[in-house]
């Protein structure tokens, strides 16, 4: 199997920066931890609202592309087994999310706790896919990472 | 299934990352094969068993549980 549509290796570094830092931001951004200084005179009916709402924008597509950068780049060698080991993670991710989308609906059965309205439902329905990518690139990296130091023990 | 990658490398004096040039994959990769934590694909069990001059046979082996 050879996988398709990768990236230069360098995108990982991008990846690596843009995601982390566009999560933490888009989710400061959300609790309104930056709205002193975005959103300066809140008392206004109508308060400029566009810088906030670009913040979240921008920060958010930086999260989503930092994620797309760690997933879908090539290792520096690129051989069968990267392919395999990725081929597992996949596999892995997606196990693990229906697991944890089946325990979660048992939760909301059994406890009676439900994600509120269409947008708590939708919202949960982006955490599961989040889930899955998150899970992909922990997986991958850390197989890969386990694998590279005890090469380099034997090597030693 | 087990092999003798290791021992045919070490008999002509090649380190893991000498053979993992030649065959064009990395060194983690040719750990792997070597420890048995991954069983390479017929192409790159050709290009090992070219390098060592040997028969695939010889240098890859199956086991009762394969």
């Amino acid at each position: 199997m050879r996988t398709m549509f990768l990236l230069p290796n360098q995108f990982k570094k991008w990846g690596a920066v843009l995601g982390p830092l566009g999560l933490i931001v888009w989710i400061l951004g959300q609790i309104g931890f930056f709205d002193s200084v975005l959103l300066p005179d809140i008392t206004e009916m109508y308060y400029p609202y566009w810088p906030k709402v670009a913040l979240l924008g921008v920060s958010f597509f930086s999260f989503f592309f930092g994620v797309y950068f760690m997933v879908f780049v090539k290792e520096k060698v690129e051989d069968e087994f990267i392919d395999k080991l990725r081929l597992l993670s996949f596999q892995r991710s997606a196990l693990f999310q229906l697991l944890f989308m089946i325990l979660a609906f048992v939760w909301m059965i059994v406890f009676g706790q439900e994600p509120a309205g269409d947008a708590g439902l939708m919202l949960f329905l982006i955490f599961l896919i989040g889930l899955f990518w998150l899970f992909y690139i922990i997986h991958f990296n850390v197989s890969l990472y386990i694998m590279r130091k005890s090469a380099n023990e034997e090597f030693s | 299934m087990k092999n003798l990658v290791k021992e045919e490398r070490q008999k002509i004096n090649m380190t893991q990352q000498e053979l993992a040039d030649i065959i064009g994959v990395s060194r983690q990769s040719i750990f792997a094969i070597e420890t048995g934590k991954y069983v390479p694909s017929a192409i790159l069990v050709l290009k090992i068993a070219q390098l060592f001059k040997r028969k695939v046979e010889d240098i890859f082996m199956l086991e009762m549980e394969d």
